[in-house]
């Protein structure tokens, strides 16, 4: 019953600082106005203002929906992470993920191509391959050769991603941008090519929940369960790496929201997983729309990206949750 | 093969081996400009847009005497840069290294151009400059070869301020007068070709240039001073689209709009080249969106209308989408009168022909 009560608090606070985050930024609009947009566009109605119409429903809504995806694949995925590894340090990146993001991303930048978002992608995806293969010595990888494949795999790809942008120094602020995390200029279309995939992520890893408990306890005690470990393990990875890769192509590199998320989850619900999943992934997406809310304001017309502003929020939210014990 | 043959052979191997690894340093300097200020990415052809420039400009009967008055001639001389240090110089110098293609510009521009012997290899202009002339790398301090330029010999190297500091203090820790040139404004241009020019033994040409650039930026200045207010123009000047990065009211493209009549948009900003919210160019509807060639392919109409909520702004249905060459408009050389009058013909065409 508690659990279902936090849910629905976690739920109202989202759509509060979804009204409250499509008010704010460079212009600011009342949340009347807002509201009354949503509506007149939700009923086909004419808007109450030509301009608020563009920047809440074309600008700042897609934005928004898309922070909040964004925010519940990676804290998912952390969670789900935390638990294969049964590592507190583990978040979504912790298999080579954005290393592999990074440098497809990097790669279609200095090329010039126009897929920046499907390289970005399919450089995360592949990579999280290359580990689960590297790993594999005779059988299924097992958690900790998992996660020493990805660390030497992650730094060789941030050294190629330097090396690409040490060699060619063209469209270096574009790289940059990139690598710092940011949703500036994402659209509907943005939204309805990543949602989908982190949303599938997220209602996947929520149905392995109870893999998810038993792996916790650790590896033997989970297959005394009777769990096929190999191929729940692998179902938790694949989901994971679904939702982190779409989440890294829609917003670039976001850090600590899936460190921290998880983390402060548990202490909200406890380790189980069928609650801390769904609690992960709202809090997750509370957490990115504010700070990109907070990005588009703060030193307004100017934007910052949103990376930086999730770690300078994050990191002392943690540490004071830390501290209280 | 006999054992002498061997010998000969490794000998020759090793002599290639130290050859190629001579050569090395010189070769390795190939990349493209800081991408931190992109309008100074100047490996860019110019537009259709660009002005057949005139340098010298012509004499025009505004040639009025230059108020700021060049340092007397004669050598020794001792001279204050732009980053403030006193520099001296013995004699005339005859091998000059430029270090920017601001730079090389305003050299020729002054007739020192046979006494340059090196400059980068984005120096442009005039078209000629690099003709038989040494390169010594790009743009960025780590693209410019310290060792290239050390044995040039040169006697005087002409560096752009605190982009170039590590290049200079190298140099000078080896010797080699180092003067610096990075105005902030149009006055500072002035005063810069008017140091070029005594610097160099080449004080009348300076001053010729300086008269000639005051007269056809005064023009336009004044004809935009009796533009009413609201008949100006909204502009938006848009360095790059991913990220969103416009130029600030500091730069020399938001003095040009200023001066030209226009209202930049983003007057606000006290940063350089900030990146933007799309939201705030939306809610400030700019009448005309201005980019430097450099950014062209990203600057059309369809691009542009694809943004989310862009396709209504006023710009956008008006077709008024202005290329300036983004050579003249990022370098500041005696070609900014060039890039002045095309801004103004940009925002007013009617007004500018």
């Amino acid at each position: 019953m508690r659990r279902v009560k936090l849910l629905a608090g976690l739920a109202a606070l989202l759509a509060a600082g979804l009204i409250v985050s499509l008010g704010v930024g460079a212009v600011s609009i009342a949340p009347g106005q807002v509201l009354g947009v949503l509506w007149a566009r939700l009923t086909a109605a004419p808007p109450p203002s030509a301009q608020a119409a563009i920047i809440v429903w074309d600008l700042r809504l897609p934005r928004a929906l898309l922070a909040a995806a964004i925010g519940a694949g990676l804290a998912s995925a952390g969670a789900a992470y935390q638990a294969v590894f049964r590592n507190p340090l583990a978040d979504p990146f912790v298999i080579g993920a954005s290393g592999g993001a990074a440098l497809g991303a990097t790669a279609a930048i200095v090329g010039g191509l126009p897929l920046v978002m499907p390289a970005a992608f399919a450089g995360a995806v592949l990579a999280v391959i290359a580990v689960y293969l590297l790993a594999q010595t005779g059988g299924r990888p097992s958690a900790i050769n998992l996660l020493l494949a990805g660390a030497a795999l992650s730094t060789l790809l941030s050294s190629a991603v330097t090396l690409l942008m040490f060699l060619s120094d063209r469209n270096l602020h574009e790289v940059f941008a990139w690598l710092m995390g940011g949703l500036a200029g994402r659209s509907w279309s943005h939204l309805r090519t990543t949602a989908p995939l982190m949303l599938a992520g997220v209602v996947a890893l929520w149905v392995l929940a109870r893999p998810l408990d038993a792996l916790t306890g650790g590896e033997e005690s989970a297959q005394s369960l009777g769990l096929n470990l190999g191929r729940a393990r692998f179902a938790i990875v694949a989901a994971a790496t679904l939702a982190t890769a779409a989440a890294v192509a829609a917003g670039g590199i976001i850090g600590f929201v899936g460190l921290i998320v998880p983390h402060a989850g548990r202490r909200l619900v406890g380790g189980a997983h069928a609650g801390l999943i769904p609690v992960s992934a709202l809090a997750g997406g509370l957490l990115v729309l504010l700070a990109d809310g907070l990005a588009r304001t703060v030193v307004a017309p100017v934007e910052l990206p949103v990376g930086v502003l999730m770690a300078l929020i994050g990191a002392p939210f943690f540490l004071w949750l830390l501290k209280r014990g | 093969m006999s054992r002498s043959q061997s010998f000969v052979s490794l000998f020759i191997g090793i002599a290639l081996a130290l050859l190629v690894a001579a050569c090395a340093p010189a070769a390795a300097p190939t990349t493209i400009p800081a991408a931190a200020v992109p309008a100074a990415a100047t490996a860019v052809p110019p537009a259709a847009t660009a002005v057949p420039a005139t340098v010298p400009p012509k004499p025009t009967a505004a040639a009025q005497p230059t108020t700021a008055a060049a340092p007397a001639a004669g050598y020794p001389l001792a001279l204050k840069d732009d980053l403030g240090r006193e520099v001296k110089l013995a004699a005339k110098p005859v091998r000059i290294v430029s270090l920017a293609p601001s730079i090389t510009e305003v050299l020729f521009a002054v007739g020192a151009g046979p006494q340059v012997v090196g400059l980068t290899k984005f120096c442009t202009y005039p078209p000629d400059a690099a003709q038989g002339r040494e390169i010594v790398g790009g743009f960025t301090a780590k693209s410019l070869s310290v060792e290239k330029i050390i044995s040039l010999k040169p006697d005087l190297v002409v560096a752009g301020g605190a982009t170039h500091k590590p290049i200079s203090e190298a140099l000078e820790a080896a010797g080699v007068t180092v003067f610096n040139l990075e105005p902030k404004d149009f006055a500072g241009v002035y005063a810069d070709i008017l140091a070029a020019g005594a610097l160099t033994g080449n004080q009348t040409q300076a001053e010729k240039v300086v008269a000639g650039m005051k007269a056809r930026i005064e023009k336009v200045a004044a004809a935009a001073a009796g533009i009413p207010q609201d008949q100006r123009v909204k502009v938006f000047y848009e360095v790059w689209d991913e990220p969103l990065m416009t130029a600030g009211p500091a730069t020399f493209i938001g003095q040009m709009i200023e001066l030209a009549g226009g209202v930049n948009v983003f007057a606000d900003v006290k940063e350089q080249y900030p990146t933007v919210s799309s939201e705030a160019v939306v809610a400030r509807q700019p009448a005309v969106i201005l980019g430097p060639s450099s950014h062209g392919e990203g600057l059309t109409a369809e691009k542009i209308a694809a943004r989310p909520g862009w396709k209504d702004l006023a710009a956008l249905k008006a077709g008024r989408i202005v290329i300036v060459d983004g050579d003249i408009i990022s370098r500041s050389g005696p070609r900014l009168a060039d890039a002045l009058e095309a801004v103004a013909r940009g925002l007013y065409p009617e007004r500018f022909k």
